[in-house]
């Protein structure tokens, strides 16, 4: 078997030939178009540029990947549960804004400790409390009392180093309370008591060292919290809310366009009191990555200047994206996730807890939408911040997901950069034409190949 | 079907359903209920509105016909949906194409293509039409686009159907905000003035009475076709399509021609209500195709039970009032938007949880509840500032009625006292101390109102319920405690 037979293995080649090579052809065109053609001023025209082409290219795989996290997400769901959530717009205002929300309660931007208003004030005074309150109550319930102290010795140890060094209380708070949910997510995961407590200890120790070194490890634990909040979040209302509908495609999706409604509402309610006062508040402020980044920081590679913040997310989203990969092909969780998609009634009749597994990847999918926000968050001008920054966010992943094909995890993967590069491209030819291609793509891909690129040809029950 | 016995069964659907006509009935009253015109007085109804009017809950007369009116509207666009989601299963996710489109199209047709020539210069053609024709032509031509978008649609099926008119509007709306296109769509801000379709005579009172009639009237005719439609042959085969398509077209039904039918009959009636919305708001602006109008109509059709045309119409009477007359009056103007579409959301997920069919189809014990738990609520909002104590100072029949009706309201609620106290605290709490409002007399009642709303109706639903448990507990067979009693 050479190599080639598996990148692509030979039934797919010849069933999908014209469709691998067209694509292949448009990546080719895609890659090569910036370094020769170049916006001059009496239109395009034929230049060779080395630098604008790397950067162009490199915007593009970034535009890409963050596609794919939000693609991936929506598509997970769709292939396991067998639910379109159009809430994913809705966990991504959620992620930005909780992450928002925790850089101000660790008085990290200063600009807002003077003005926050009652409802504001109930979220920086009890939400502490009351989150270290059920947190005690639901480990001591689930865990008998020598695991409860337990996993309750890692959120000590990189809390209480947090605050030895720093002396930022809340900061060391909401670091060990990041510990803390890594060892409850590796309980609700089933994973071995030894692997929970080793990634905890590794957390725990990791990041009072890390500190010290340089690496802001506060932001990292918030980034780890807002992300998880927007998992559970979606965990919860997948529970309790959809539960009576589940087998109602359309009414799963109102229920979650609802959901949507609601999480954007909260945000328009709580931060922006003033008609278009505050919208352009949150976009003066530089707070992506604080410590390491700076919004307008730029790194200079080869004599090709990027900015910095675009390598950073780029670096991010691989990560994650390498990680979903090993969670779906590599655990037992994975595994379960697989089947279910695959038949549920076989999956619940081997002992796949079919709830359990569902609502587990609703949590995933909407968590990778909370960390693109959290990722996103950081440019400047995409994402205006202002609570309807879901739903272009939402028609984003739409097209990518049925240009990919409903369900199908590499298709979903390929159409977020072939959109991320056709994007890239035409703006960089006339910017107000970029807005029109995800919608132009999703009318002609449902009308010509209503299937998508690699999706199975199903029946809609 | 001959014509004798369609009308047997007309008469059939409206002896089963008194509610249309007591509905119909009071939306006709109303005007002179209100006091708008001078039509015999019925003397039990305006006693109650002179104690509603002493506090002024509904504000002017003319500001509670101009909601009523914009209830019409509302009530076209929601039926509109329903004929095609109800009961075609077309689910559309992008109505507000239709109701957008129609509005420009009423701008264009009854004006021209020119927006402001001082500012571009160009004077594109004028048709000068007169508005009702424009709004009947706009009609026409939103069907025939829908045509065309149902053409497109018969390849996509149930969610990706969904999907695809979730996205078509945007685009439309899109390309609407281009700058090459600023002097036919008029860019970002629209269109400044729509002609109305009514002379307007400058007086305010006969105006707004004018306006409230003509929607009424449209309403009531383009829901009567609607149901005329729905009840008929062709109601009949969009169920089958909508409850299964392969079983459908296996006996015979022409599945691509009544499901572009059913999309034109929907977008006609969309377009007449976007029509008639333009020239309520006096503009024509891009964010007419939001996803917030298609999904509004979409909430008041959940609320008021998918699949009747009825309604949806009932659905929008309540939730544009509550909207309006509510919590338009509670909330300050600079978070009553995200207030309104939190209302929605709300409403939206609490419906779909407990009662997935919409009142329509609820089951009695909720319907039950929810019009005591609405009814506790009036009854505790209103009685302490009623001061019905005063019926008694002249004696006759209406007033003894009156204050009997009021006394059993209060002796009802006795058992939600508690309740009601601790939510009252609760609310008000939020609303004055967290949130830092300043209730005057009026919201205050408002806002005491919604409490108790929110706290009554799940109130009301569980009081019955534990009453049986106790009785059963006490006197009953369950649980294995207390008499026994023999069948």
């Amino acid at each position: 078997m050479s190599f080639l037979d598996k990148v692509i293995p030979p039934d797919i080649w010849q069933k999908e030939k014209w469709i691998i090579l067209g694509l292949l052809g448009f990546f080719i065109f895609c890659v090569s178009f910036p370094f020769i053609f170049q916006n001059t001023d009496s239109g395009i025209g034929i230049l060779l540029d080395l630098e604008s082409g790397i950067k162009l290219n490199i915007f593009a795989i970034q535009t890409g990947s963050l596609y794919a996290l939000l693609a991936i997400g929506f598509s997970l769901i769709y292939g396991v549960a067998k639910q379109l959530k159009l809430s994913l717009g809705g966990y991504f205002v959620l992620g930005a804004y909780c992450q928002f929300f925790l850089l101000e309660t660790v008085e990290i931007v200063p600009e807002f400790r003077t003005d926050f208003d009652g409802l504001m004030f109930l979220g920086l005074a009890l939400l502490p409390i009351v989150l270290i309150i059920v947190l005690l109550v639901f480990t001591y319930t689930i865990f008998s009392i020598r695991e409860f102290i337990f996993i309750l010795v890692a959120p000590i140890i990189s809390g209480g180093g947090i605050i030895a060094i720093d002396g930022n209380l809340v900061a060391g708070f909401y670091v060990g309370l990041a510990a803390l949910i890594i060892g409850l997510t590796g309980w609700y995961l089933e994973l071995p008591k030894r692997e929970i407590a080793l990634g905890s200890f590794f957390y725990a120790l990791s990041m009072p060292i890390l500190y010290i070194i340089g690496f802001p490890s506060i932001y990292f634990s918030l980034m780890l919290l807002s992300v998880v909040f927007t998992a559970c979040v979606a965990m919860i209302s997948d529970r309790y809310l959809l539960d009576t509908v589940r087998h109602s495609h359309i009414s799963v999706m109102i229920v979650t366009f609802a959901l949507a409604l609601i999480f954007q509402s909260i945000v328009q309610i709580v931060y922006f009191p003033q008609n278009g006062d505050n919208f352009t508040r949150f976009q003066s402020i530089d707070w992506s990555f604080p410590g390491i980044v700076p919004k307008t920081g730029i790194t200079t590679f080869l004599g090709i200047s990027i900015p910095t913040i675009r390598i950073i997310s780029l670096i991010f989203s691989l990560i994650a994206v390498i990680l979903l990969y090993i969670f779906i092909y590599r655990t037992k969780f994975g595994i379960a996730l697989r089947a279910v998609s695959q038949d549920e009634e076989a999956a619940a009749l081997v002992g796949v807890n079919i709830r359990k597994t569902t609502a587990l990847v609703s949590g995933v999918g909407m968590g990778l939408a909370g960390f693109a926000a959290v990722l996103t968050s950081s440019f400047s001008a995409r994402p205006l911040w202002n609570p309807f920054m879901g739903w272009p966010v939402l028609i984003w992943a739409i097209a990518v997901v049925t240009l990919g094909g409903m369900g199908s995890l590499g298709g979903s993967i390929i159409a977020a950069f072939i959109i991320g590069y056709s994007e890239i491209l035409v703006s960089s030819i006339n910017p107000s034409y970029s807005v029109a291609i995800p919608f132009l793509i999703v009318i002609l891909v449902m009308i010509l190949k209503p299937e998508g690129l690699f999706g199975e040809k199903k029946e809609v029950e | 079907m001959d014509w004798y016995e369609f009308f047997e069964d007309l008469w059939d659907e409206i002896k089963d359903r008194g509610y249309y006509i007591s509905g119909i009935a009071l939306i006709i009253l109303l005007p002179s209920i209100l006091g708008a015109v001078n039509t015999p007085n019925i003397p039990f109804l305006t006693d109650i509105y002179a104690v509603i009017g002493e506090i002024g809950l509904f504000g002017s007369t003319n500001f509670f016909l101009t909601i009523l009116s914009l209830c019409a509207i509302w009530g076209i666009f929601a039926a509109s949906w329903d004929i095609l989601s109800g009961y075609t299963g077309q689910i559309s996710f992008g109505h507000a194409i239709f109701f957008g489109l129609a509005a420009y199209i009423g701008y264009w047709t009854s004006v021209g293509f020119d927006v402001d020539p001082a500012l571009v210069g160009i004077l594109g053609p004028r048709f000068n039409l007169s508005p009702a024709i424009a709004l009947i032509f706009s009609g026409f031509i939103c069907a025939l686009l829908a045509v065309v978008v149902g053409i497109l649609a018969l390849r996509v099926k149930g969610p990706y159907l969904a999907l695809v008119t979730l996205v078509i509007p945007l685009i439309t709306a899109s390309l609407f905000k281009l700058n090459e296109f600023y002097p036919i769509t008029g860019g970002d801000h629209g269109f400044p003035s729509v002609p109305d379709i009514l002379t307007i005579t400058g007086n305010l009172d006969t105006d707004t009475l004018n306006f409230y009639i003509f929607s009424i009237a449209v309403l009531l005719v383009s829901v009567g076709i609607m149901m005329l439609i729905a009840y008929s042959r062709y109601g009949l085969i969009f169920q089958s399509i909508r409850e299964d398509e392969d079983a459908a077209e296996s006996l015979g039904i022409n599945l691509a021609f009544y499901k572009i039918f059913a999309f034109a009959v929907s977008a006609f009636f969309a377009g007449i209500a976007g029509g008639m919305y333009a020239q309520y708001r006096h503009i024509a602006v891009p964010s007419f195709f939001d996803t917030t109008f298609s999904f509004t109509i979409i909430i008041m059709c959940v609320i008021g039970g998918i699949g009747s045309i009825s309604g949806g119409v009932v659905g929008a009477f309540l939730l544009t009032i509550m909207i309006e007359i509510l919590l338009g009056d509670i909330f300050p103007s600079s978070i009553l938007e995200g207030v309104d579409i939190l209302a929605f959301g709300l409403l939206l997920v609490i419906t779909l949880r407990y009662m997935p069919y919409g009142l329509a189809r609820a089951k009695p014990d909720q319907k039950k509840a929810v019009v005591f738990g609405i009814l506790f609520a009036v009854a505790w909002a209103i009685v302490p500032y009623s001061n019905f104590i005063d019926y008694l100072s002249v004696i006759n029949v209406e007033n003894i009625l009156m204050f009997l009706v009021m006394v059993l309201i209060t002796i009802f609620t006795i058992p939600a006292i508690p309740v009601f106290i601790v939510s009252e605290f609760l609310g008000l709490f939020i609303l004055e101390g967290l949130m830092g409002l300043t209730l005057n007399a009026k919201s205050l009642i408002k806002a005491k109102f919604l409490i108790y709303c929110i706290a009554g109706i799940p109130f009301a639903y569980y009081l019955p319920k534990v009453f049986k448990i106790v009785r059963l507990r006490f006197w009953g067979v369950w649980p294995s405690v207390g008499r026994y009693e023999p069948e």
